[in-house]
């Protein structure tokens, strides 16, 4: 009995211990081991039946590199990065490429671990994985790829020629490239939120489709006044909802506000360019001062969700969704089936109303959308960065920008063969962005479409970026390029992203306060010398410099 | 006997109004703190077999409405729930077995009285407990053991908790008395009999509390497996749940278009769901082991 359950005991030790030491025994000599994704049971395995000499050079000239992205959501597949397109290019290169996916949600953290402990990647791909101060905090870790473009990367190259934005986007204030840029293809010009107005309401109160800021806010009225859902209960209509966020401010300046010719950056640091081409922080202009006026006025009429600034963004979501019928008049979205989902028969695309000053200003949102540095990155790890930028080269043409859009040809994109290209409706009755984010890196990773190539390819209409398109014809006269745009993406200096830091989140916070404050209680007329007066105190001029001199430098990196 | 009933009967009497007061009150908050603990319990509960708009819109409080089990069907056909399901039961069994292996003959080691070097083995097992490693230089401790991205980074490296060996060291030095050592030694038993054939029959109690915090601290650990794991083939429930929750919530504010909304709706539509499936095991194995839970940890407090 004693010596049953010794042995017995003895036998789990030991199995544990053995457990252990496999897990030990994972060798790794680097970027010559061709997969290091192996549990270190199995490459055990291998290098017992494999001469050392084999394992390091299998194929020849196979070189192995480790690239980690991010994914937004494990509920889009990744498979597609050794499949199809992506496939063909790793082979032709002769690669061997493990990619380390990680998901938004739990990025920060490793990304932290990851840069302090230098245990880096060869290479980082995605403009998601790494922010501005990311790089610039840690510039001995990335290889200097100024010099290495122009021999190895014949594509980019005449991508920065063709469109000096992209050359201006990815140097840094010192002249170097550290990363490689993007630019989307075929995106709307309107390329930002369209305003959707709930043609079903309208047409129960027999109103017409209102055409300026003051005849929308007689309609929005008109709703909530009467019975417009014709539920018999006039009471239970939403003019405009919201959700208590981060960015309220910064979303109500590019959609309800813009009128009044407040556009700001997505990149919500409140940062416009107005009529003269002069960077301006908008919640100090008197467009905005007017703008809050006519937001308060709103509200006080009780057009404006009384939750607006409290529900939370399920909240919103669900009114704008009530089956059944939506209970809101008004949203803003990218495309309106996003924004109320079965709801979308009700809804009509609003063409942008005139403003206070005659003009329709609508959001051009491509200089933060569409065009991006970091989204390629190589770390000094790197045994070869020569050879993973000619690689990375194979994403600048057109063919594998469509590819990496929104899928493999044949798979998700048919080659009609007269040099046309038609994007494929998803099989599995899922929706076409869907299927681009599941089959292809979608909005990451190097990409860039000569304008001309755009027109060679078909979309289906019904379907996300079909719909957007289809509806961009209606505002897309209203795009000016030089006038009301948001802040363009521009380099700063690690110095400058320090200052950005400490003064843009108490400013931009006071700003976020006051805002909500003055459309629920008013008093923006008496108290906004004060307002200006206390940004004064917080150093708002020094933020604002900073952004001038990097616009500045962005624009003479544009011309050069 | 006699003497009992009138004690009862006295009692009975004694139950002056401001006694009976006071217990409407002690009943009343009782009752109050479980409602208040239980609640979000049952809401979760009919929350994952109603309309997921109607849930949002603050429609359902009491009562289920819209019942369906679109949630429940959905989650059978999310496969990253059931690796990690699979997964996570893997940790727990192989977790709680090298924990008890680990900390439950140091404790017993610890506690006995003629252990050369017993202070300096506590002070060794005390001082990681309030000074810990870091992060960093951990994380480059289980790179150098080659232990990233394997099944055991989640067994291994952190099955010393020096809590469970104090409060069983201080059981063992409680309940185990020297002189059950010396009658077991003059029957002829060993150091190892001792402790297999005595000692372990003995210590059911603290074993059971000890498995169980070892058992529900992997099942909700989710902290290294993020730090530590990278292959989705590993990853445990909690990752998935967390993945499912967090994750979809927040891409719609990140990207534009359907796809992002496609995912959200997902989320909202499973995450209750979730959530009962992922926690409905732990809690059925919590009553059983609950009787040891109370006796054993009172045994370990108990000085003498």
């Amino acid at each position: 009995m004693k010596s049953i359950k010794q042995w017995i005991s003895l036998l789990l030790v030991s199995v544990f211990l053995l457990g252990a030491l496999a897990g030990c025994n994972s060798s790794d000599d680097g970027s010559n081991q061709p997969s290091s994704g192996q549990s270190g049971i199995s490459q055990e395995e291998s290098a017992e039946k494999s001469t050392p000499e084999e394992v390091s050079d299998p194929g020849g000239d196979v070189t192995s590199f480790n690239i980690a992205t991010v994914r937004y959501t494990d509920t889009w597949p990744i498979d597609f990065l050794k499949e199809g397109f992506m496939k063909e290019i790793e082979e032709k290169h002769g690669l061997d490429l493990n990619w380390q996916v990680y998901y938004s949600s739990d990025w920060s953290e490793q990304k932290s671990l990851l840069l302090a402990s230098g245990d880096l990647p060869d290479a980082f791909m995605g403009s998601i994985t790494l922010n501005a101060s990311d790089v610039s905090q840690n510039k001995s870790f990335f290889v200097d790829l100024t010099d290495l473009i122009g021999d190895n990367m014949p594509n980019l190259t005449a991508a920065f020629e063709d469109e000096p934005q992209l050359k201006a986007i990815a140097t840094d204030r010192e002249g170097k490239i550290f990363s490689l840029p993007k630019k989307l293809p075929k995106r709307p010009e309107v390329c930002g939120t369209v305003a959707y107005i709930n043609q079903e309401w309208l047409d129960n109160l027999g109103l017409d489709t209102p055409t300026t800021y003051l005849e929308l806010e007689a309609v929005l009225e008109a709703f909530i006044r009467e019975d417009a859902d014709g539920d018999g209960d006039p009471n239970n209509e939403i003019g405009l909802t919201g959700s208590a966020g981060d960015y309220v401010l910064s979303n109500d300046l590019r959609n309800i506000l813009r009128p009044f010719a407040t556009m700001v950056s997505r990149e919500n640091n409140y940062m416009g360019i107005d009529g003269n081409g002069t960077p301006v922080f908008m919640p100090v202009q008197e467009n905005y001062k007017e703008a809050v006026k006519w937001m308060r006025g709103l509200y006080e009429k009780g057009i404006i969700d009384p939750e607006y600034f409290t529900q939370e963004s399920t909240m919103a979501t669900a009114k704008r969704k009530t089956e059944g019928g939506s209970q809101v008049g008004l949203v803003y979205g990218w495309t309106a089936d996003a924004e109320v989902s079965t709801n979308v028969d009700q809804f009509a695309l609003l063409e942008e109303v005139a403003g206070p000053d005659g003009n329709h200003y609508v959001e051009n949102g491509s200089n933060t959308l569409d065009i991006s540095d970091r989204e390629f990155m190589i770390t000094t790890n790197c045994s070869d960065p020569a050879k993973l930028l000619q690689w990375a080269d194979e994403f600048y043409t057109d063919l594998s920008s469509l590819q990496t859009f929104y899928g493999s040809i044949p798979q998700q994109v048919a080659d009609n063969g007269d040099g046309t290209y038609s994007v494929l409706k998803p099989s599995d009755g899922t929706s076409l962005d869907t299927s681009a984010w599941s089959n292809s890196l979608r909005d990451f990773g190097p990409k860039y479409m000569s304008p001309s190539f755009y027109d060679k390819i078909s979309l289906p209409e019904d379907q996300g970026d079909g719909i957007k398109l289809a509806d961009d014809i209606v505002n897309a006269k209203y795009v000016t390029t030089d006038k009301n745009i948001g802040f363009p993406l521009v380099q700063y200096t690690e110095d400058e992203l320090g200052q950005i830091a400490t003064l843009g989140i108490d400013i931009n916070k006071y700003c976020e306060v006051q805002y909500a404050h003055w459309v629920v209680n008013g008093g923006i007329e008496e108290e906004w010398d004060a307002y200006l007066a206390q940004l004064e105190t917080m150093n708002l001029p020094a933020l604002v410099g900073i952004y001038e001199d990097a616009y500045e430098y962005y624009l003479q990196s544009m011309e050069s | 006997m006699k003497q009992e009933k009138i004690m009862i009967r006295r009692t009975r009497i004694k139950d002056s109004m401001g006694d009976r007061v006071f217990n409407i009150i002690l009943y009343a908050v009782a009752v109050l703190i479980l409602l208040i603990t239980l609640y979000p319990m049952y809401f979760i509960i009919i929350a994952s077999f109603s309309n997921p708009t109607m849930v949002s819109n603050g429609e359902i409080l009491l009562v289920p409405k819209g019942i369906n089990f679109k949630a429940y069907d959905q989650l059978f056909h999310h496969d990253p729930l059931w690796v990690g399901y699979r997964n996570t039961i893997f940790y727990v069994i192989a977790g709680t077995i090298v924990t008890l292996c680990v900390n439950i003959p140091a404790a017993y080691a610890l506690s006995r009285k003629n252990l050369f070097g017993r202070r300096l083995f506590n002070l060794f097992y005390i001082i990681p407990m309030f000074f810990t490693g870091g992060l960093i230089p951990t994380y480059f401790v289980i790179k150098d053991f080659n232990l990233l991205d394997t099944f055991w980074v989640m067994v291994i490296p952190f099955s010393v908790v020096t809590y469970y060996i104090i409060v069983a060291r201080t059981f063992f030095s409680n309940s185990i008395s020297e002189d059950l050592w010396e009658a077991a030694q003059l029957d002829g038993c060993g150091y190892l009999g001792f402790f297999f054939r005595i000692v372990l029959p003995l210590s059911k109690a603290i074993i059971a509390v000890i498995a169980l915090w070892a058992a529900v601290g992997q099942w909700n650990s989710y902290f290294n497996a993020l730090i530590y794991l990278k292959d989705p083939a590993l990853q445990p429930l909690q990752i998935v749940l967390r993945n499912i929750l967090i994750q979809n919530k927040s891409i719609a504010s990140m990207t534009t278009g359907a796809a992002a909304l496609e995912a959200q709706q997902l989320a909202e539509l499973i995450k209750y769901a979730v959530i009962v499936v992922s926690s409905l095991p732990i809690m059925c194995l919590y009553p059983f082991v609950q009787k040891y839970f109370n006796q054993g940890v009172m045994l370990g407090s108990l000085k003498g």
